[in-house]
């Protein structure tokens, strides 16, 4: 009896979560996202001067799953050139989504339009039910660690030893484009993520957060959390797209083991080492 | 919407100048800040020939598929945006005497997005007007290079 009634809820919380999704996925407006991209263009190319390159190495169709790195705290200014670089290149009429933190999408305002540019809720679900419909995805696997890093740990990928992309790409049997930029992390000055101060707060269990950041941030000064996101500076922000990697071909039935992930992982430190070296006079130029 | 010509004269006839620009695949080589200019349809050339196309405006590059509405031998060819971006444009050759020709090239562009989307329209502007006019100075020494050698 009880079993039952257990199963029961489990099958409404399953369908509940497929319709969610399926509303986020719908939520995508091609037209206003092409509304916005002209103000889009002019924060990445006036106040961040940003460089985009290799999105030529992107297959013209099907769905890819773009595996970046993402920094400026909760501004995440890369993403929004990523977003652009994406939508201008290759219009808005093909889709892409880009998963981020529920804490992003349940905004009140903030999440709405988050939603309409194909902003969804993160979860493994929700990545696999977008692949299906021939989109591609655009996810960052370090989440709140990675955006969160300390300054000194700018030019690193931290993805934290997390594989759930690499069981996606698996199971959706899609290929990884990887996805690298630097600046962000002089947007502002983040002193340390405060995983030590989260644990003992429970924020993991609380809020799904690893991290407490402590950083100096416009306009608050010392800004803890950056829970109200802050001002980022106009530091240059470099990307670049590179070459697909196919972990099912290379790796087959091990597409997710430890072994693909540090081949990825090694991939994108190599080539934001190289972006990184290209930089002349931080955060300026 | 903003729109943008820009004009040079070429001293060979038409036809020299229109077997230039008739060449789609050569774009990529004299239009300025065209990075991809390649076909998408059987059709090679005339009116329904698709082409992928992109060019460097500030911090990206931007395109879409443009379709070929219009072309007049020696005269004219004409396309418009399918998908991406909303724009058209066209090559406009009037001969002016037997030996020399008045090359104009065109291309207008709505980017929506209201009071920003304007601003940006002419920040961009700024931008292609300046490669439409490298891309007449290299069209001008492409043709008289072709002759010299012909």
């Amino acid at each position: 009896m009880s079993a039952q009634t257990a199963r029961a809820v489990t099958e409404d919380e399953r369908k509940s979560l497929v319709r969610g999704t399926a509303a986020e996925l719908d939520a995508r407006d091609p037209e206003f996202i092409r509304y916005q991209l002209p103000g889009m263009w002019l924060f990445s190319t006036v106040y961040f001067r940003a460089e985009v390159s290799g999105f030529e190495r992107v297959p013209e169709d099907g769905p890819v799953m773009f595996v970046g790195n993402h920094s400026g705290g909760n501004m995440t200014p890369d993403s929004m050139v990523f977003m652009l670089g994406f939508n201008t290149y290759f219009g808005v009429e093909r889709p892409i989504y880009a998963l981020a933190h529920s804490l992003v999408t349940s905004w009140p305002i903030v999440g709405r339009l988050a939603k309409r540019w194909g902003i969804i809720t993160a979860g493994p679900n929700a990545a696999s039910a977008a692949l299906k419909t021939g989109a591609s995805v655009l996810v960052y696997p370090g989440g709140d660690v990675d955006t969160h890093r300390p300054w000194t740990a700018r030019h690193e990928i931290r993805f934290d030893g997390r594989r759930g992309f690499l069981r996606l790409a698996k199971r959706a049997g899609v290929p990884i484009v990887p996805v690298v930029s630097v600046g962000g992390q002089d947007t502002y000055l983040p002193l340390t993520d405060g995983q030590a101060a989260a644990r003992f707060l429970r924020l993991d269990k609380l809020a799904r957060l690893k991290v407490l950041p402590v950083s100096l941030a416009l306009p608050w000064g010392l800004n803890v959390g950056d829970f109200l996101g802050h001002i980022p500076l106009p530091a240059k922000i470099r990307m670049e797209v590179l070459e697909p990697i196919d972990v099912n071909e290379r790796f087959g039935e091990r597409a997710d083991s430890k072994d693909a992930y540090d081949y990825v992982v090694d991939r994108m430190q190599e080539s934001l080492t190289a972006l990184a070296a290209d930089r002349v006079l931080p955060p300026l130029l | 919407m903003i729109s943008i010509t820009r004009s040079i004269i070429i001293d060979r006839p038409a036809a020299d100048v229109f077997a230039l620009v008739d060449d789609p695949a050569r774009y990529p080589e004299f239009f300025t800040g065209v990075t991809r200019w390649e076909s998408r349809s059987k059709r090679k050339r005339g009116p329904g020939a698709k082409y992928r196309v992109l060019m460097k405006v500030g911090s990206i590059e931007a395109g879409g598929t443009v379709v070929v509405t219009e072309r007049v031998a020696n005269r004219l060819i004409g396309w418009e945006a399918e998908k991406g971006i909303s724009q058209r444009g066209r090559w406009d050759l009037r001969p002016i005497d037997e030996d020399s020709t008045e090359v104009s090239l065109e291309v207008t562009f709505d980017l929506s997005g209201g009071p920003i989307g304007t601003l940006v329209e002419r920040m961009a502007g700024r931008i292609v007007s300046r490669n439409l006019w490298a891309t007449l100075l290299a069209a001008r020494r492409l043709v008289e290079e072709a002759a010299l050698s012909g």
